[in-house]
C-alpha cells in the first residue's frame, strides 16, 4: 500500500509540468484547441521570450536530455470573425511581404525611392498589405513614397478590363513613357491573382520594365 | 436530464443481476488492458501553427484541371514505406477529385524518380514531395506503470507531435510553395476517462466538438489534405504567373481537340497539341472549329 502510494505520488510529482499544458482545455471540445496558437520552442528560446513563465536553462540537465516549451496563445481574433483568405494573408503578412520587399531591393539601386500599392478585392485589406509593404521598406533603410503613381485618364481605359497580371506590365510601362515614373523611381505592386490562392504575389516596376519578383 | 440517472441504474441493474456476466465484464476489461488497444484510449488533436491557417481553395471544384502532379511521399524511420504509400495514396484521390493527374512515387532515396520522368517522359507540373517526422514524443512511465497496476484506473498519457514537411516544385524544379505543417496528439488511456468522455459526447458536446474514437486523427487528416491542396494551388499560380508551366507543350492526349488531319502535321504531331493554326483554308461545308482552349484553364482572375 505505502509503495503504491508512492508511486501515485511520484508520477503525479511528475506529471506537474502538465497540468499547465492548454491540452486540457479540449476536454471543452476540438473548437476550444482551435482557438489556441501553440509552437514548440528550445528551452532557451522560451526563456528569452517569457522568461517569467519558463526557467533559464541548466547546463547539466541540457546535456541529459533536450528540453523544450510548448508556448501557447489564444487567437486575437477568432476563427470565422474575419474571412478565410484574408485571416490566411494576413496571418502570414510579414513573411510574405519581406520576401518580396528583399527581392525588390536586390533589384534596385541604394537610393531608389519606392512607391507601393496593392491590389486586393477589399480596399480595408489593400491598405494593409500596401502599409505593410511600406513599412518593410523603410525598416531596410529605403527611401518610400507614399504617393502613388497616376496614370492618364485614357490609359485606366484600356487596362481596367485586363486581369491584374496583364494590366500592371501595361501599366508600368505607361507610367514611365509619360513620366509618372522617373528612372531613380520604382513602383512596388503586391496583388492577389486568384480568388482561390492565400499568397501575394509582387512585381517591380522600374524604368519602364515590369518583372515579377513571386 | 432524466437520461443519465436512467443509463446508470441499466448499467449497474445489468452488472449486478447476474454473476458471470460480471465475471465476463471483468474478463473483458482485463483483456483491454493488457492488449493495450485503442478501444479506451481517447486521443485529442491540437493543431499548430500552419495547420490551422484558413483555406480557400474548394475540395469540390475543379481547382487542378490539365495539372500533372507527381506525388513523392518518402519513407523514413518515421514513416514506413507502407504507411508513405497509404499517404500518398489518399492525397492522390483528394487531388484527383480536384481534377489533377496523379502519378505517386514512393522513392527510397531523393533522386529515385525524377519528375522530370513523370508522365512516361512528358514531366510533371508540380511535383509535391512530403518528408513526415516524428517531432517529440514522451510518455510518462510513472503514468504508465500506475495504469497497468490499476487496469487503466489512473490514465496513461502520450504525448507525440509529427511533422510533415511539404515542398513543391515546378517544371523547373524551382521551389514554388513550402510549408511545415504540425500537429500534436496527446492520448489518454484509460477506462475511467474513456467512459466519462463518451458520456460527454454524447450528452452535452455538439458534433464539431465530440472527442471519442478517432475523430482526432480525422480532423488531422481533413486539416492536412485541404492544406495541401492550398499549398499545390498557390504553387500552381505562382509557377503560371512566373512562365514555368509549358502547358502548350502537353501531348495531344491531354488537350481535348478535335481529329487532326491527315495532312496537315507530321506522326509526331499525335502526341503534340497545335500551336500554330492550320495554314489550309478550311472548306465551306465544314462546320467552324471551335477555339483552343485558352492555356490557363484556372478559374477566372479576380475582377476588382
Amino acid at each position: 500500500m505505502d509503495f503504491a502510494l508512492l508511486l501515485l505520488f511520484s508520477a503525479l510529482f511528475g506529471f506537474s509540468d502538465h497540468v499547465n499544458d492548454p491540452i486540457h482545455q479540449g476536454w471543452k471540445g476540438r473548437s476550444h484547441l482551435r482557438d489556441l496558437q501553440c509552437e514548440r520552442l528550445p528551452q532557451a528560446e522560451a526563456h528569452r521570450r517569457h522568461p517569467g513563465f519558463v526557467p533559464p536553462t541548466d547546463m547539466r540537465s541540457q546535456t541529459q536530455m533536450q528540453i523544450d516549451a510548448l508556448v501557447c496563445e489564444r487567437q486575437v481574433v477568432s476563427e470565422g470573425l474575419r474571412s478565410a483568405r484574408d485571416e490566411a494573408i494576413l496571418s502570414q503578412l510579414d513573411s510574405e511581404v519581406a520576401a518580396i520587399v528583399s527581392q525588390a531591393i536586390a533589384l534596385s539601386a541604394d537610393d531608389t525611392r519606392f512607391m507601393v500599392d496593392a491590389f486586393y478585392p477589399s480596399p480595408q485589406m489593400a491598405g494593409k498589405i500596401r502599409t505593410a509593404t511600406l513599412q518593410e521598406l523603410a525598416e531596410a533603410g529605403r527611401t518610400t513614397s507614399t504617393k502613388m503613381p497616376l496614370l492618364a485618364a485614357a490609359d485606366i481605359e484600356i487596362i481596367q478590363g485586363l486581369r491584374v497580371q496583364d494590366a500592371l506590365p501595361i501599366a508600368c510601362a505607361r507610367l514611365f513613357a509619360e513620366g509618372n515614373l522617373a528612372a531613380d523611381q520604382a513602383f512596388v505592386g503586391v496583388a492577389l491573382i486568384r480568388a482561390e490562392e492565400t499568397q501575394l504575389h509582387g512585381g517591380l516596376c522600374q524604368a519602364g520594365g515590369w518583372r515579377w519578383l513571386r | 436530464m432524466n437520461r443519465v440517472p436512467a443509463v446508470l441504474e441499466w448499467g449497474l441493474s445489468k452488472a449486478s443481476g447476474d454473476g458471470t456476466k460480471r465475471v465476463a465484464l471483468l474478463a473483458l476489461l482485463v483483456v483491454a488492458v493488457a492488449s493495450g488497444n485503442a478501444c479506451v484510449t481517447v486521443t485529442l488533436y491540437e493543431p499548430m501553427g500552419v495547420l490551422q491557417r484558413p483555406t480557400v481553395v474548394d475540395a469540390g471544384a475543379s481547382s487542378f484541371t490539365d495539372t500533372r502532379i507527381q506525388l513523392r511521399c518518402l519513407a523514413s524511420k518515421d514513416l514506413p514505406p507502407g504507411d508513405a504509400e497509404k499517404l500518398c495514396r489518399f492525397l492522390s484521390t483528394s487531388l484527383r477529385e480536384q481534377g489533377a493527374e496523379i502519378e505517386t512515387i514512393v522513392p527510397r532515396q531523393l533522386d529515385d524518380a525524377p519528375a522530370s520522368a513523370a508522365f512516361d517522359g512528358a514531366g510533371a507540373d508540380l511535383s509535391i514531395e512530403i518528408v513526415s517526422a516524428t517531432e517529440h514524443e514522451y510518455d510518462y512511465p510513472l503514468l504508465t506503470t500506475l495504469s497497468c497496476l490499476t487496469c487503466t484506473g489512473i490514465p496513461s498519457v502520450v504525448e507525440e507531435t509529427y511533422r510533415q514537411h511539404i515542398v513543391v516544385r515546378g517544371r523547373n524544379q524551382a521551389v514554388l510553395a513550402e510549408e511545415t505543417l504540425r500537429a500534436r496528439f496527446v492520448s489518454y488511456n484509460s477506462v475511467v476517462v474513456w467512459g466519462v468522455n463518451y458520456l460527454f459526447d454524447w450528452l452535452f458536446r455538439d458534433d464539431d466538438n465530440e472527442l471519442s474514437g478517432n475523430l482526432g486523427y480525422k480532423a488531422f487528416s481533413k486539416d492536412f489534405y485541404r492544406q495541401t491542396s492550398q499549398l499545390a494551388f498557390n504553387a500552381r499560380v505562382r509557377s503560371d504567373l512566373l512562365g514555368l508551366t509549358a502547358r502548350a507543350a502537353r501531348p495531344l492526349s491531354a488537350v481535348p481537340t478535335g481529329p487532326v488531319p491527315a495532312t496537315a502535321a507530321p506522326t509526331t504531331a499525335t502526341t503534340t497539341a497545335p500551336t500554330t493554326a492550320p495554314t489550309t483554308a478550311p472548306t465551306t461545308t465544314a462546320p467552324p472549329s471551335p477555339p483552343p482552349p485558352p492555356p490557363d484553364a484556372l478559374p477566372p482572375a479576380l475582377d476588382y
